[in-house]
C-alpha cells in the first residue's frame, strides 16, 4: 500500500469498505494498487537481508490449507532452532499461487528466495495454503527449490470443506460455483498429491493427517524433524497445548484476499453438523472414491480419526 | 513454445469470445432506462447497482430460483437434454443452432444457462427442488426442452443431482482446446468482474479438465446417454456435426438458417497468458487430453497442435465421442 492511494485507503473507515460487495473491493485493490496477498498483482518487497544471513530458496515446504492447521504446523517446525523464523508468513503464503499466467523465469525465482532469508546452517521454511490444491504451484515449487523437502497435511475432508467455505464467504453471494469448487476440490487431495509426486520425489515428501498432528503433536514433529533433516533431540519442549483442529480453523489467518474478513472477530465455522443430512451423505458419497484411492497412496492414513466423511457402519 | 500476446479476438463462428453474461446483465431494466453510461461502467460497479435493485444474473447468488409461469399450452417436465459444458467453448452458439429445430421448444426469456443445479452443492435437494428444476423447462407437448450451463462439468456434485433430477436426460459436452479455453475463460471471468485473485484464475484452470469431468459424470449417466463434441470439428464442419447433435437426440435431421453466424463476439483482447505459463498449462492438461481421447476417439488431436504429440492410448470401453 504506497503513495496516495494508500493514504486516501487508510482515511476510509474499515467498517465502510467491508460493507462493499467482495467483487468491488477486489477492484477497488487492483484498480488503487492495493493488492494483498492472495491477488493477482499482488507485489510485495522481500525483507532486507541482515548481516549475516544469506537467502536461497526454501528447504522445507508445508503444503495444506487453513483448513488443515498447516499454518499453525508451520510455526511448530519453526520453533526448532535449526530453523530459521518463519518471518512474515501471510504475507509469503500466496507468493507461488499468483505466477498462473505469469513467466517464472530465475529473475523470479531469484526474487522468491529472497523472502527466505536463514543464517548460515539454519533451513529455511514456507506455507503454501494452496500449493496443493492449485496445480501450478508445485510445478513452480519443484523449479525453484527441487530439493525442498515436502510437508503434506491432509484434513478430513468434509471437516475442512465447512472451513474452507466460512473462510471464502465473501464470494458466496457473487460466485457461489467458484465459492464452492474451490473449496469441495480441496478435498480430492488424490488428485492433487498425484500431481506432487509428478513434480516432487516420492522420498521428499511426507505426508502426514492433521488430526494425528493434532493428537500426537510429539510424534508427529519428530516425524516432520526427521523428514526435514532436523535433529528431533534438539527440539525445545511444546510449551503450549497444540490447539484442537477446530481452535485452528476458526483462529488462523491469511489465506484468503481479504485479510480483514479472517480477523473478524467471532468468525464461526459452518461445522459440518450445519449440512443437512442429505447434503451431508451426498458429500460423503462424493469423497467415497477419493477417500479409497487417498488410502491406497497413503496406507497409514486412519480413517478413524475422519468420522464425518468416513461415518461407522 | 510461442508466446501469446493480446491480440484483437478473431470472430469464429459461435464465438468464444463473448460476454454473453454482460449482455444478460446490460439487458436489465436499469441498463435500458440509463442506456449506454451504464455499459461503460466496470462489471464490478455495474453488478452492485443492479444487486441494489435486486437484479441477479442466474449464476449469482441472489437470483431468485422460483421456476417461470407457465404459458397456455405449456408443459414441464425433466429436461430432454442439457448441455453442461464447457466454459467458452462455443456452447451459446451451438444451442442457438440447436433450439432452432422446430422439434426443440425455448421459450424466449428463460436463460440458456439456469445454473439451478450448481448451488446445491452443500444444501439440501428434496422432491420440491426436483420439481422445480422441472418447472425451468415448459415445452408444448411433442418437443424436447433443454438447457446448458458449462459449469456444470467442472463442479462434481451436479452429476448425481441431475441423475437424480433427470435420470434419463442426454448429455451434451462442448470441449475447446484446453489453453484457447483458458485464455477466453479467465478473460471472459475478468470481463465480468470476477476478483482479480488465484481463486478466479484456479476455477478457469480447473475449467479445463475435461476427461475428469466426464469421468465423473460416466458414474452416473450410460456412456450411450454422453455426447462429446470437440468445438474445432463444430467449427470446421457445423453442418456434420449438428446432425450428429440431432440424431443423438433422437430428432430429425434440420438445417438451420445460418450455420456459421457469430455469437457473442466481443472486442479487445484476451488475458496475457506468458510463454512459459502456457508451457506449463500444457504440460499440466497433457494427461487430461489423453485420457479426453481415450474417452472420445473421434477427438482430432491435429485441431489442437498443442497437444498433437499425445499419444492415444487404447479406446475406452466408454466411448462418449461423436462417431
Amino acid at each position: 500500500m504506497t503513495g496516495w492511494a494508500g493514504r486516501l485507503a487508510g482515511m476510509v473507515p474499515a467498517p465502510l469498505t467491508r460493507r462493499l460487495p467482495n467483487d468491488l473491493r477486489a477492484d477497488f485493490r487492483d484498480r488503487l494498487g492495493l493488492e494483498v496477498p492472495g491477488d493477482l498483482g499482488f507485489r510485495a518487497v522481500p525483507p532486507g537481508q541482515r548481516f549475516g544471513e544469506e537467502v536461497g530458496p526454501p528447504d522445507v515446504v508445508v503444503l495444506g490449507s487453513v483448513a488443515t492447521g498447516a499454518r499453525r504446523w508451520t510455526e511448530l517446525i519453526a520453533d526448532h532452532p535449526g530453523v530459521a523464523g518463519v518471518g512474515d508468513l501471510d504475507t509469503k503464503a500466496h507468493l507461488l499461487a499468483r505466477f498462473a499466467t505469469d513467466r517464472f523465469g530465475p529473475e523470479e525465482a531469484a526474487s522468491f528466495a529472497r523472502w527466505f532469508p536463514r543464517r548460515s546452517g539454519q533451513l529455511a521454511i514456507h506455507w503454501s495454503p494452496d500449493g496443493l490444491a492449485y496445480p501450478w504451484v508445485p510445478t513452480l515449487l519443484a523449479r525453484t527449490a527441487p530439493d525442498a523437502r515436502v510437508v503434506v497435511l491432509l484434513g478430513d475432508p468434509i471437516d475442512c470443506l465447512g472451513s474452507d467455505l466460512n473462510r471464502t464467504d465473501d464470494l458466496r453471494a457473487s460466485h457461489p460455483g467458484t465459492w464452492l469448487i474451490d473449496a469441495v476440490d480441496r478435498g480430492f487431495a488424490s488428485v492433487h498429491l498425484e500431481h506432487l509426486r509428478r513434480c516432487v520425489p516420492d522420498d521428499q515428501i511426507l505426508i502426514l493427517q492433521s488430526e494425528r498432528c493434532m493428537t500426537e503433536p510429539g510424534q508427529q514433529l519428530a516425524r516432520t524433524d526427521t523428514h526435514a533433516g532436523l535433529d528431533p533431540a534438539s527440539r525445545p519442549p511444546l510449551t503450549t497445548p497444540v490447539p484442537s483442529m477446530a481452535q485452528l480453523r476458526v483462529g488462523e489467518r491469511g489465506t484468503t484476499a481479504s485479510p480483514r474478513r479472517v480477523r473478524r472477530p467471532g468468525a464461526v465455522q459452518p461445522a459440518p453438523d450445519g449440512f443437512d443430512d442429505g447434503a451431508l451423505a451426498r458429500l460423503r458419497q462424493l469423497y467415497a472414491g477419493e477417500v479409497e484411492r487417498l488410502v491406497a497412496l497413503v496406507p497409514d492414513l486412519d480413517l478413524s480419526l475422519w468420522r464425518t466423511t468416513v461415518p461407522l457402519e | 513454445m510461442a508466446c501469446i500476446r493480446p491480440a484483437p479476438e478473431v470472430p469464429l463462428p459461435g464465438s468464444l469470445s463473448s460476454v454473453e453474461r454482460c449482455e444478460n446483465l446490460t439487458d436489465m431494466p436499469l441498463s435500458r432506462v440509463v442506456g449506454a453510461p451504464f455499459r461503460r461502467l466496470p462489471p464490478t460497479v455495474r453488478s452492485a447497482l443492479l444487486h441494489a435493485r435486486g437484479d441477479y444474473a442466474p449464476w449469482e447468488g441472489g437470483f431468485d430460483q422460483q421456476p417461470p409461469i407457465l404459458m397456455p399450452g405449456e408443459v414441464v417436465g425433466p429436461p430432454d437434454f442439457v448441455g453442461v459444458g464447457i466454459q467458452k467453448a462455443g456452447t451459446s452458439w451451438w444451442f442457438d443452432l440447436l433450439v432452432e429445430h422446430p422439434g426443440v421448444y425455448d421459450r424466449p426469456g428463460i436463460p440458456k444457462e439456469r445454473h439451478f443445479l450448481t448451488r446445491y452443492g452443500i444444501a439440501p435437494f428434496g422432491p420440491d427442488d426436483v420439481a422445480r428444476y422441472h418447472g425451468w423447462f415448459p415445452r408444448r407437448p411433442g418437443t424436447l426442452a433443454g438447457e446448458w450451463t458449462p459449469d456444470y462439468l467442472p463442479y462434481p456434485w451436479v452429476a448425481p443431482l441431475l441423475a437424480a433430477a433427470a435420470p434419463d436426460a442426454k448429455i451434451l459436452v462442448l470441449v475447446r482446446e484446453p489453453i484457447d479455453r483458458f485464455r477466453s475463460g479467465l478473460t471472459f471471468r475478468r470481463r465480468m468482474g470476477a476478483p482479480p485473485t488465484s481463486v478466479t484464475v484456479a476455477d478457469a484452470v480447473r475449467q479445463g479438465f475435461a476427461a475428469r469431468g466426464i469421468r465423473q459424470l460416466l458414474n452416473f449417466f450410460p456412456s450411450d446417454q454422453i455426447l462429446v463434441l470437440q468445438y474445432e470439428q463444430c467449427r470446421d464442419d457445423p453442418a456434420g456435426q449438428l446432425a450428429t447433435t440431432f440424431d443423438f437426440l433422437g430428432l430429425d435431421p434440420f438445417e438451420p438458417t445460418e450455420l456459421r453466424r457469430e455469437v457473442n463476439v466481443s472486442g479487445g483482447g484476451k488475458v496475457d497468458l506468458d510463454g512459459d505459463a502456457e508451457a506449463r498449462l500444457v504440460a499440466l492438461y497433457r494427461d487430461d487430453v489423453a485420457d479426453l481421447v481415450r474417452l472420445a476417439p473421434s477427438f482430432d488431436l491435429s485441431l489442437w497442435p498443442r497437444f498433437a504429440d499425445v499419444a492415444r492410448g487404447h479406446q475406452d470401453e466408454s466411448g462418449v465421442g461423436a462417431s
